[in-house]
């Protein structure tokens, strides 16, 4: 490991950001699960809904990539292998995404 | 159509008589006077009749056939003024904040608005109101209506723990919200490219070939609010609504309640409509293409058949404070289906993003391992 204190730092820093982010994340989230179970099907607000579904979606992406990152960091001890690491997989995730989106 | 009819500029003592003789007048179509005492009788959701504040005498809604209740009107016909609909003149409150027209019952000294809960300071003003066909009775008792908001409440996910014991709910207003009803029989006429994917891997690519068609279907009974305070989201939230019990106007089923004025136009409502209609013709037109993947060009759309029907539908209104905000919620008064604004207790949202992200983590961890890291 190059700097623990470094590494502890950015992950502290990290979790703070993350578990942040996710407030408003999980409230759009719980809105729209419980808009899922009470609104009618063919309502006008179902976008909405999708929308709630898929920040969650993306936050959750997003936090895998990251924790990955700091694990990846953690066992080689090599911030640059860490980092071509973390280019490599959100990569895969791009493509996968742009596959699922081209189908 | 509704139409503003201000009571005129008058000198002060005149006009408050002139207020006073339309509120009287107006009072009068709402108040029906107990047989037995000459109390108010009231109508009672639970029983389906009226009922006198006073000696509980009961009284029956006069029975009347529900088939007006049900008959569409034709659309054009209307707009045209040819189809002549009954109107009555009735002393309204109309809301500055959110647009509301709410009914204005002289013997209610309250004067905030029950939609958007601020203080009505507009004037009180006569209206051009078209009397509605039909309406789906009140079903629910006020109290049924806070059981209903209770249940709902303590439902909630990540709301405070004390929410059910700590919120202030106000007292329920009972209130008819105008709805339009829409039928149209639609002929669609589109171009538009259907998608085929061919090769796989990286030569994988879409050969797209140009297509057309038309599509027809019908719509029946798609619903419009006919109040501008009044949000689509609102009435989808609180339906389904069984507008097969729907009943023909009559004014004993609002003794007791309070009924909003349409401020949305017969043909602003239809606009409203054909907004809905349009996302499931955009179906139909993907469906037609057929193929993997659609693109739609153009399309036209031509009505015919354009029916409506004008209905109130029963609404519990109340606002409630809780770590002094307010928030608004609404039940179903025919079926008792709760929706409104919620709060959130910032502690468990906190609580659930972190144990959230402590699963994130963990996926993490295993992906890091998975890739030998």
């Amino acid at each position: 490991m190059d700097s623990m204190l470094g590494f502890i730092a950015s992950l502290a820093l990290a979790t703070l950001l993350l578990v942040g982010l996710g407030v408003p994340i999980i409230k759009r989230l719980t809105l729209a699960m419980e808009g899922h179970f009470e609104f009618s099907g063919d309502s006008l607000t179902k976008r909405s809904r999708l929308a709630g579904f898929l920040y969650f979606t993306a936050w959750a992406l997003v936090s895998v990539l990251a924790w990955s990152f700091f694990a990846d960091w953690f066992f080689t001890g090599s911030l640059e292998y860490a980092l071509t690491l973390l280019a490599l997989k959100a990569e895969i995730v791009i493509r996968i995404l742009a596959e699922l989106g081209s189908d | 159509m509704t139409e503003a009819l201000k009571i005129p500029k008058l000198p002060g003592k005149k006009r408050r008589e002139a207020k006073q003789a339309v509120q009287d007048a107006l009072s009068d179509q709402r108040h029906f006077p107990c047989p037995s005492c000459g109390a108010d009788l009231r109508f009672h959701p639970g029983e389906a009749q009226m009922v006198c504040t006073h000696c509980e005498a009961r009284v029956p809604v006069p029975d009347v056939d529900d088939a007006a209740a049900h008959i569409e009107h034709d659309f054009h016909k209307f707009l045209k003024d040819d189809l002549k609909r009954p109107e009555i003149e009735v002393s309204a409150l109309n809301c500055s904040t959110c647009g509301a027209s709410v009914e204005f019952d002289p013997d209610e000294h309250s004067r905030t608005c029950p939609f958007c809960d601020s203080v009505i300071v507009a004037d009180v003003s006569t209206q051009r109101k078209l009397v509605p066909q039909g309406l789906l009775p009140f079903g629910l008792m006020e109290k049924e209506a806070q059981a209903a908001l209770r249940d709902w409440l303590s439902s909630r996910w990540l709301a405070p723990n004390d929410i059910e014991e700590e919120s202030k709910a106000d007292k329920f207003n009972g209130i008819y919200v105008p709805i339009w009803t829409y039928d149209s029989t639609t002929t669609t006429s589109y171009k538009g490219q259907r998608g085929r994917s061919v090769g796989s891997g990286k030569n994988r690519r879409t050969v797209w070939t140009n297509v057309s068609g038309t599509v027809t279907g019908s719509f029946d009974d798609v619903m419009v609010s006919g109040s501008a305070s009044v949000s689509a989201e609102f009435k989808d939230a609180l339906g389904p609504w069984p507008t097969h019990k729907l009943e023909t106007y009559q004014t004993e089923f609002l003794a007791g309640f309070r009924a909003e004025n349409h401020t949305v136009g017969l043909a602003e409502g239809f606009a409203q409509a054909d907004r809905f209609m349009k996302v499931k013709i955009t179906d139909w037109i993907r469906a037609d293409i057929g193929g993997s993947r659609q693109r739609i060009l153009s399309s036209s759309t031509s009505h015919a058949n354009q029916t409506f029907k004008h209905i109130l539908l029963p609404v519990w209104i109340t606002h409630y404070s809780l770590d002094k905000k307010r928030y608004r919620l609404s039940v179903n008064g025919a079926t008792g289906k709760v929706y409104g604004q919620r709060p959130f207790s910032m502690l468990k949202l906190f609580g659930a993003s972190a144990g959230a992200s402590g699963v994130m983590a963990v996926l993490g961890v295993m992906l890091s391992r998975a890739m030998g890291a």
